[in-house]
């Protein structure tokens, strides 16, 4: 903690650290700072002596100019002494002069002046060979107050003695600073080392395989292991954007790419241009199959079915990855805290500092929690249930208004001359919806956030809530979104043959129409403006935030906490995205993943530059399954419509590998239609009614079994649970009674025994 | 280091591999790291010399941990031996279950309750706990809230309701934990 007792970053302080001892003494930790003018009246009237005899020049009133002013008569009477010289040697009675002696006064070294130091810590009542209070005063060598001589002095010194025994690793990079800017010492920055670590171990390090290990590792040396699980599950969806992207590209764009067309000519330009026509998207696939000859046989490939096949197995797997990444783990909330509540990952002092408080956070919210708990009660609780019925409504409007907003502005183009100047106009009108789409996503979560405050939730719930509420309005506006562009593509298919504009005429007559590249490159857009608004976002407002606590002195502003909630639901929002473009652009998996690993290294360098741990302790596997969770139904939210839109709506009919089709799924039919009888007349059996109701009929017995049968075993373990006090009631019997028998056996026995 | 790595016989090294699961590789290299930390070059360690391990030294429960290594050797010095098989516990569980000899669940898990046992008489008492949550928390909590934490961390596992928390009902607590992962270590090859 630094002066204002309040946190910060780790990069930009110093080791601080007043009580450096696990079981610091009691004087040190007692004091606090309002005492500061006190504790140096005391001060006045004491002198140091070591036990050597080396003695240390003792006050003098004017020296004591702070102590002098402030006497109070809590000191007995000690106004008097103060002028009264204090005779040399020990004065602190018969306590024998400790390290925390020697600390209390190099807190006030600018007293005392002359004194060597070093010579005192070598001196000083330790025990030998330890040498915790050299590394103290090492680390916080710039707190004291004595000249830039003798910190450098006393640092060079400490630095040799300690190298004897550690392995010390000066780490000199720029970015290392320790010290906190503005604190008028920035000069000297070249001249003195950026950071001392002392590093045991310092040519090897934790080694762990994996892909950004080491700075995961560091992130959760400071923020613990809550804020490390959002970086690995980012980790997670890089990778897993990366194995969908090469699946898509090895099944689809590859044999495209093989066959020699990387664009097609009768896809016309679109947003971007030429870039629209290449297989990025959507239109340039050819309808057709690829063969060619090798070994003798002749290889076909059919690109549509393909296509189809890749995207459906694709989409499901991600799916049944997530599902199956997620543990399900229910608990006992003080048993998780207390036995498992360290996290050892932590190896910073300060990381220590923090998770301490958090712990005790979490353990005083549990025992407020059952205290508010009869505090509700008392509500009104028909009001209560009326507000929250309320906010809930007033949510479900937000949502449907959002997507109804997104709908009418794609319908009806705004004249955007009139709102912007010229120069930015032409960008509006391209991006007009997904600039909306963006602006919205900005102003509409925190607005609802703060209006959940009035539905007084219990602070653990109202986070899920939180949660669940944003993502559904993530989900609705991009739903929305999707649909929109549904309905303007469509317009185009369903054109018809009297169009007197030109462009839109095609060979045969039928008007040109290629809605999944429109719609693929509004999701493109969308994708591109989201990276560049939320990095410019947390940028102003994490790192404003930082700014402004350096310089305004931290009293008003503080750091931000890392927001943990926010970044893992703008990673669902991102997935959510790749979910819906899949089909229209098979590349943008891959796409997302880069944007994903430019987040990753912003979010890292941000968060040790300008973020402070979370002040509140969420067990990492609750909330990490709560996420997985909320990642796995959005994904299904999104999946919904995308197979509805799939299915049902008529694919183009001039670009695309399914330009001849009436559906898309068609090509998949057409396949089965081929294969043996026997397989057609399974599939036809698949889907009629007969089936599927026997089949959903199974499931719902399925979960109603296992639901029983954990009731089960829940009443079985309450009887082995009574069945051991039993057995242990008549143990204890028999013990007491062979005891009664043969007295003279000690009681000692008794007790081991049980 | 020269005339130091040359104390660890070849025999000694097969018999810790066998009694451990550690490969030379890993036991030369620990060993290493024994004598790095035995500065008084005595062949075995203090828990002074487990204290000055920085990232030990600054964990409010690093004592604790300091106190399981201990309660392997019994006495108040751990030599290499001993050093080893507490180490062995943390080596990540391997498919072959053959392959497991110290490390399988129920050891680590045995483990961290030795970090809580104080007294190790294999149970965990209100006291126990008490101490522990003192370490961890500071003195931001008052006693009679970090009591009534205690009763009810006890209240929660304690399955034979004899007010403290016997090794198995430690064991059934953490059974949704992922031990196996979370207490691993993947040490050097």
């Amino acid at each position: 903690m630094d002066e204002a007792g309040e946190d910060t970053p780790l990069l930009s302080r110093t080791f601080d650290d007043r009580s450096y001892r696990s079981q610091g003494s009691r004087r040190s930790v007692g004091r606090d700072r309002s005492a500061e003018v006190d504790v140096a009246a005391e001060y006045a009237n004491v002198s140091f002596g070591l036990e050597n005899g080396v003695s240390v020049p003792y006050l003098t009133s004017a020296a004591s100019g702070p102590g002098g002013s402030a006497q109070t008569p809590s000191n007995n009477g000690a106004a008097a002494t103060i002028t009264s010289a204090v005779p040399s040697g020990y004065v602190t009675g018969n306590r024998p002069y400790t390290e925390d002696d020697l600390l209390f006064k190099l807190k006030f070294a600018h007293l005392s002046t002359g004194t060597n130091w070093y010579e005192e810590l070598a001196s000083v009542n330790r025990e030998p060979d330890d040498l915790s209070i050299f590394i103290h005063v090492l680390a916080t060598v710039r707190e004291y107050p004595l000249s830039m001589k003798e910190k450098l002095a006393l640092y060079r010194q400490l630095r040799h003695e300690l190298a004897k025994t550690y392995e010390v690793q000066i780490d000199t990079r720029q970015g290392n600073q320790h010290r906190s800017k503005g604190r008028g010492d920035n000069r000297n920055k070249r001249k003195y080392p950026a950071r001392s670590s002392f590093s045991y171990l310092s040519p090897e390090k934790m080694v762990t395989f994996e892909l950004w290990g080491s700075n995961i590792a560091r992130i959760a040396a400071y923020f613990g292991t809550n804020v490390a699980s959002f970086f690995r599950f980012l980790r997670f969806l890089i990778f897993l954007n990366v194995f969908l992207g090469l699946l898509m590209f090895s099944f689809i764009s590859l044999p495209q790419i093989i066959s020699g067309d990387l664009r097609d000519a009768d896809v016309r330009a679109g947003f971007f241009g030429q870039f629209s026509k290449t297989i990025f998207f959507f239109g340039a696939y050819k309808n057709t199959t690829l063969s060619s000859k090798a070994l003798g046989i002749t290889w076909t490939y059919s690109l549509p079915l393909a296509y189809f096949m890749t995207w459906a197995v694709v989409s499901l797997l991600a799916l049944v990855i997530i599902i199956m990444r997620t543990d399900y783990s229910g608990d006992d909330p003080y048993a998780s805290h207390t036995l498992v509540g360290w996290d050892y990952s932590i190896t910073s002092k300060q990381g220590t500092k923090i998770r301490s408080k958090a712990i005790t956070t979490t353990l005083k919210e549990m025992m407020r929690e059952e205290q508010t708990r009869t505090r509700i009660e008392k509500y009104n609780k028909a009001k209560l249930l009326a507000t929250r019925v309320l906010g809930t409504l007033f949510h479900l409007a937000v949502l449907a208004g959002s997507a109804l907003l997104i709908f009418l502005v794609a319908e009806s183009s705004l004249d955007s001359t009139t709102l912007v100047p010229d120069a930015l106009s032409d960008f509006v009108e391209k991006y007009e919806l997904s600039l909306l789409v963006s602006a919205m996503k900005l102003v509409i979560p925190p607005i609802l956030s703060f209006l959940l405050k009035f539905e007084h939730y219990k602070p653990r719930t109202r986070v899920k809530v939180e949660i669940a509420r944003i993502a559904c309005y993530y989900v609705a506006s991009l739903l929305g979104f999707l649909i929109s562009t549904y309905s303007v593509a469509r317009d185009c298919a369903s054109k018809t043959d009297n169009s007197t504009d030109i462009k839109d005429i095609v060979e045969d007559g039928a008007p040109y129409c290629c809605w999944e590249n429109k719609v693929g490159e509004q999701l493109l857009q969308l994708v591109l403006l989201d990276l560049v608004v939320s990095i410019g976002v947390r940028l102003g407002q994490t790192g404003g935030r930082a700014l402004l606590a350096k310089y305004l002195d931290a009293s008003k502003v503080s750091y931000e906490d890392f927001p943990i909630a926010r970044l893992i639901l703008d990673l669902v929002y991102n997935q959510c995205l790749v979910w819906l473009g899949l089909y229209f652009m098979p590349a943008l998996s891959l796409l997302v993943a880069v944007n994903q690993v430019i987040l990753f290294y912003f979010t890292y360098v941000l968060s040790l530059t300008c973020n402070v741990p979370p002040a509140k302790v969420f067990r990492a596997s609750r909330s990490g399954t709560f996420y997985l969770f909320v990642l796995a139904v959005s994904l299904f939210a999104c999946f919904l419509p995308m197979a509805f839109g799939v299915i049902e709506l008529e694919p183009s009919a001039s670009c695309g590998p399914f330009k001849q089709d009436i559906r898309a799924y068609d090509v998949l039919v057409d396949r089965i239609g081929q294969a043996p009888g026997f397989l057609q007349d399974t599939v036809h059996f698949v889907s009629t009614p007969g089936f599927v109701l026997p089949v959903i009929m199974t499931l719902v017995f399925i979960v109603l079994y296992y639901r029983t049968k954990s009731g089960t075993h829940e009443r079985e373990a309450k009887d082995l649970r009574l069945h051991l006090q039993f057995e242990r009631k008549v143990q204890m019997r028999r013990i007491i009674a062979r005891h009664n028998e043969s007295k003279g056996v000690s009681a000692v026995l008794v007790k081991d025994v049980l | 280091m020269g005339a130091r790595s040359s104390m660890l016989q070849e025999e000694e090294i097969s018999e810790i591999q066998r009694e451990t699961g550690f490969s030379s590789n890993q036991i030369v290299r620990l060993y290493s790291r024994f004598t790095n930390l035995d500065k008084s070059d005595q062949g075995f360690l203090r828990r002074a010399d487990f204290l000055r391990i920085p990232e030990l030294a600054i964990n409010p429960l690093g004592d604790r941990i300091v106190h399981a290594f201990f309660q392997e050797s019994a006495t108040d010095t751990v030599n290499f031996r001993q050093f080893m098989r507490v180490l062995a516990r943390f080596r990540p569980v391997k498919k072959n279950v053959a392959k497991n000899k110290l490390n399988d669940r129920e050891e680590k898990l045995k483990f961290a309750f030795k970090m809580y046992d104080l007294d190790g008489d294999n149970m965990i008492s209100r006291d126990e706990l008490l101490n522990v949550l003192h370490m961890m928390v500071g003195a931001n909590i008052s006693d009679e809230q970090l009591g009534s934490i205690a009763d009810r961390t006890i209240t929660e596992v304690d399955l034979d309701k004899d007010e403290n928390i016997s090794f198995e009902e430690f064991v059934k607590a953490m059974e949704r934990v992922d031990v196996e992962q979370k207490m691993s270590i993947r040490f050097l090859n």
